[in-house]
This record gives C-alpha cells, sequence and structure tokens, in this order.
C-alpha cells in the first residue's frame, strides 16, 4: 500500500467536508444541532445535577449503571457531554459516513481512481479521512461543551481542556468501527441511504439475535464482543482495560480488511 | 514494433452468456486501434478487463507487461469508461490535479497537467466548473482530458463520442489524431464510418469471438470505393471491368462501388475519367474499402 497515495485519497475527503458548500451546510446544521443539545440538555441537566441533595441521589444511581466515576468529575459539563457522545456520536457517523464508496461506485468515478490508485488504498485512504473528518468534527462540539463549563466555573478550564482532549480522542476511537462498518455496507448497496438502512438492520437484527440467543444459553453474551460500540459502557465507567481500548482498534482493522477485500473482488 | 497489450485465450462469461469467447490478440503500440462490434458484442468486457475494472473468469492479459490493475500501470493506461462521471461535488480542475498527483505528479506539475489536458480538450475556460454545471459533450470531453493527464502510453476511449454532436465528435477524433505519435489510442465502437479513417489496425468482436484485420497489409489486390450520386448497377460494374489492371468490381451493401485492381497499378485517374465521360457525378472515392466492408463485406 502507497501512503502517499492513501494520504492523497484521504485530505480529498477532508476537502469533501471542509471545503464544499455542502460540507459547510453539514457543518452549520451539525453545530446548530450540538448547540441545542449543550444549551437546552447538557446545561440545564449541570444546574440540576450540581444540587448537592440530587448529587447524593444520581451518586447511588449512577453506581448501577456504572456511572459513579465520571458523576465525580468537576467538570460535569464534560461528564454530561461524555454519555450523550457515545450514543449520539456511532449514530452520527453512520449518517455522515454513508458515502465512501458507493456514490462513487455506482456514477462510474471508481473507475477513474483505480487506473491511479489500488482498491485498497481507496478503501483505507477514505475511511482515514472520515476519521479525521469525525475527528474535527467531535472536537467542535467537545470546544463547545468546554466553553460551557469554562463560563460556569474558569478554574477549570485546564483541567477541562486536557479532559476534553481525552474525550474527543476516545470518542474517535468510538466511532471508527462505525465508520469502517459503513464502508462494509456501501458494498452491498447502490446508494448511501441504502447503506444506512442495511447498516442500521443488520446491527438491530444481529443485536435483537444475540440478546434472544442470551435466553438460552449464557455464553452468547460474548457475541456482544463483535459488536462495534459495545465497549461505550466501559468508557462511561472509566474502567481502564484492554476491552475498552483494543476493542474499536481490533473491529476496525477487521471491517476495513473485509471491506479492503470485497472491493478488490468487486466488478467495477 | 513492441507490443503493448497480449490476451490469450480470455474467458468471460455472465450466466450461461458467453461474452468473451477464448479471445486472443497482441496489440503492438503506434497507430490507433478500433475495437469494432455490434452492441452486446462483449467490447465493453473486454474493455473493462484490460482496465482492471472485471476479472476474467479465465485467459490471461498483460498490459506493458503488467497484470491489468497493476500498480505497475498507474499512470502508463488511461481510460474512459462508458458512462463514467466526474463527482458532481468538486470543480474539474480539482478532480483532475488529485487524479495527477494519483499518478506520482507533484502539486505544482499536477497543476500545469490540469491547465494542458483543459485545453488540449479545448475547455480551458471550465477550469473552475463543477461537472454538473457543463453540457454532456463538455462532461465527455473533461472525461477524456483526465485520460490524457501526464501523457499515458495507452488510452482506451470507450465509446468516447457516444451521444455526442457531430461538431464535438469531430473534435475528439482531431485530438486522437493530434496525439497519436505520442499515445496508443484503443477506440471502442459501433460507429464504423467514425473509426475508418482513424485506425489502421481492427479488433472486430462479435458474439464474443474476435477478429482482427491489419487495415494496412499488404495485399495482391488493392480496392478503391467509387461511391456515386446514384447506387452502382450492372452497366456501371461493366464499363469499370474494361479499366486496365481491374480485376473485379462489386456493389456493396449502400450502393458504393468496390473496385479490386492489382496492387501497383494506377487504377483511380482512369476511374476519374471513366466517370467524366460517363457523366457519372460521384460522391467519394476512397483508397482501400471502407471498415464496414472489410468487415461485413
Amino acid at each position: 500500500m502507497n501512503i502517499k497515495r492513501t494520504g492523497l485519497i484521504a485530505i480529498f475527503e477532508l476537502q469533501r467536508l471542509f471545503a464544499t458548500k455542502r460540507g459547510w451546510i453539514a457543518i452549520a446544521a451539525f453545530v446548530l444541532v450540538w448547540y441545542a443539545i449543550l444549551r437546552y440538555a447538557i446545561a440545564e441537566a449541570v444546574s440540576i445535577v450540581s444540587d448537592p441533595n440530587f448529587k447524593n441521589m444520581i451518586q447511588s444511581f449512577s453506581g448501577v449503571v456504572g456511572m459513579h466515576r465520571i458523576a465525580q468529575w468537576p467538570e460535569m459539563e464534560l461528564a454530561l457531554y461524555l454519555v450523550w457522545s457515545i450514543f449520539l456520536f456511532p449514530l452520527f457517523v453512520i449518517f455522515s459516513s454513508a458515502d465512501q464508496t458507493v456514490e462513487d461506485r455506482t456514477r462510474g468515478t471508481l473507475r477513474f481512481l483505480t487506473l491511479r490508485t489500488s482498491r485498497a488504498e481507496i478503501v483505507v485512504g477514505r475511511f482515514v479521512g472520515q476519521v479525521f473528518n469525525t475527528l474535527l468534527l467531535i472536537a467542535i462540539s467537545a470546544v463547545g461543551a468546554w466553553i460551557l463549563m469554562v463560563v460556569r466555573d474558569p478554574s477549570l478550564w485546564l483541567t477541562g481542556l486536557s479532559r476534553a482532549t481525552l474525550i474527543v480522542l476516545e470518542l474517535t476511537l468510538i466511532t471508527a468501527p462505525f465508520i469502517a462498518l459503513m464502508s462494509v455496507a456501501n458494498h452491498f448497496a447502490n446508494s448511501s441511504k441504502m447503506s444506512m438502512i442495511y447498516a442500521i438492520l443488520t446491527y438491530l437484527t444481529l443485536a435483537t439475535l444475540v440478546a434472544f440467543a442470551l435466553e438460552y444459553s449464557a455464553y452468547a453474551e460474548y457475541l456482544f464482543y463483535l459488536f462495534p460500540g459495545f465497549q461505550g459502557t466501559e468508557t462511561i465507567a472509566q474502567n481502564i482495560n484492554l476491552t475498552r481500548f483494543a476493542t474499536p482498534v481490533l473491529h476496525s482493522l477487521v471491517l476495513i480488511a473485509i471491506s479492503c477485500e470485497l472491493l478488490r473482488r468487486r466488478t467495477l | 514494433m513492441s507490443s503493448i497489450i497480449e490476451v490469450n485465450n480470455l474467458v468471460k462469461e455472465y450466466g450461461r452468456k458467453r461474452a468473451l469467447d477464448n479471445v486472443s490478440f497482441t496489440l503492438n503500440a503506434g497507430s490507433p486501434i478500433a475495437l469494432v462490434g455490434p452492441n452486446g458484442a462483449g467490447k465493453t468486457t473486454l474493455f473493462s478487463t484490460l482496465c482492471g475494472y472485471l476479472n476474467a473468469d479465465a485467459g490471461n492479459v498483460q498490459i506493458l507487461g503488467h497484470k491489468p490493475g497493476s500498480a505497475a500501470l498507474f499512470g502508463r493506461l488511461a481510460a474512459l469508461p462508458q458512462d463514467a462521471q466526474l463527482d458532481p461535488r468538486f470543480s474539474v480542475s480539482n478532480q483532475l490535479r488529485l487524479y495527477g498527483q494519483l499518478q506520482g505528479l507533484d502539486a505544482k506539475a499536477a497543476e500545469r497537467e490540469t491547465h494542458r489536458v483543459l485545453e488540449l480538450v479545448d475547455l480551458k475556460d471550465c477550469y473552475h466548473a463543477k461537472p454538473h454545471e457543463l453540457s454532456h459533450g463538455m462532461r465527455k470531453r473533461i472525461c477524456i482530458a483526465q485520460t490524457l493527464l501526464s501523457k499515458p502510453e495507452i488510452v482506451l476511449l470507450d465509446e468516447a463520442t457516444a451521444g455526442l454532436d457531430p461538431v464535438n465528435a469531430r473534435e475528439i477524433r482531431n485530438l486522437v489524431k493530434r496525439l497519436q505519435s505520442e499515445t496508443t489510442f484503443i477506440l471502442s465502437s459501433h460507429d464504423l464510418v467514425e473509426l475508418d479513417d482513424l485506425c489502421d489496425q481492427v479488433l472486430h468482436l462479435q458474439h464474443g469471438k474476435l477478429t482482427a484485420v491489419d487495415r494496412i497489409q499488404e495485399a495482391e489486390l488493392a480496392t478503391l470505393t467509387v461511391k456515386l450520386k446514384e447506387s452502382g448497377t450492372s452497366s456501371h460494374i461493366a464499363l469499370l471491368k474494361t479499366l486496365q489492371g481491374v480485376e473485379e468490381v462489386t456493389v456493396n451493401a449502400s450502393g458504393a462501388l468496390l473496385i479490386e485492381y492489382r496492387s501497383g497499378q494506377q487504377v483511380d485517374i482512369d476511374v476519374l475519367r471513366l466517370c467524366r465521360d460517363q457523366g457519372w457525378r460521384y460522391k467519394s472515392l476512397v483508397n482501400g474499402k471502407t471498415l464496414e466492408d472489410e468487415l461485413f463485406g
């Protein structure tokens, strides 16, 4: 695999978001949605949970769902932002990265590209580009949460900044397998919309089947390790273990390898 | 002459239909090569196999000594695939620059190449345009422009003039003529007239089978094709046969007279003189057969 060509493909993906009209509209919509979440959900929630009585109650409750560590963070905005993001961003990237190769394939643009770069470089380059796009968008929203926190308590700006940086990196790691999943879904559909539908349907159907299998065997629980994003609970619990960090990497690598192989075999 | 493409016993099947049936040929660098055949003959399948867009079921293909799709061919083989379009969200120049850079050019060289190829297809004003802002003919020319980046050794054009008006089609033919000294063009089309004066070598595909025709091969008999205002008749044939050196005269499907004569004889002046003496008004006199007559005559 040629790093330079892969890099060029990745940079072109960045341009798709940050240098096209459609990309700017998407960013504007993203910023507005996060403004609404931060202003009306997170800021309001912080004023409620900062009440000492409520805090005691939520501590006892959060222990049950594994939130006792982040519930103790003085940077409450970031704690709430993390909980929101863990559920929202995987869903978001299913939409934002739905078109990695599918539209280019149906339009024939991939035929121009494959005379200049290998199919694997296209898959990996697009994936890397999408991961960077997602990182930048996560960073934009995290900066919003950080500003919200600094407005409430300016003394937290530095600890909040380092915590926000770690959150951005971890959220990117969490979303990476979903981007890779969309790369795979692109090979089974003829449009980005159909890719999204296939990915969501497949994910939910398999999750339901595993949940059903759990009724018959406790070992079926291990099947959840195959699902991208399952380790999100480890992040919320702030457990330091291999599952939390290695699983999304492994999921991404396996899914991208599958995507490369599918495109390699495919007629363009 | 160096061989640029070698194809041996190529087979491709779609279900029960055999699109390519043991196709074998060798092509040398040089003047443009025509890939002709009716719709469904297997032209696009062969074209796609050469470009590495699809894998053959059997057989072997070597392009410049490499397998189709090999990284060694990046920048050396370019193609205009049928119906392929550029990304509508990016400007023409943006995409051409990317293609240039993927072919190994640095940013500045890719920029220069983008200007050069846009000028070649007479679309330098479309540098900032997005593909959807252009007409069908302009989009096609832009797609041809991308094939010319970095002067590749082989350019495959699949139905390059399909759907174009005569002026645009002529522009593309002229471009091929102009660049044939530096690049070997392979043109796929079912329009024989279009390829007639461009190509010396013809690959004729029919029902997946191939026949190669070398149009400049020295033959014992040469041919003149005379198209009169009216269709050729037996009286035309009889009079033409009286000319010295003429061996055979026939009338083709479009009514033109095919005069076969011994190579080395000068028959054309005699034919023109006969036309004048007999008051036959001729529309054209072609040295050789038309491509249509070569393939189907």
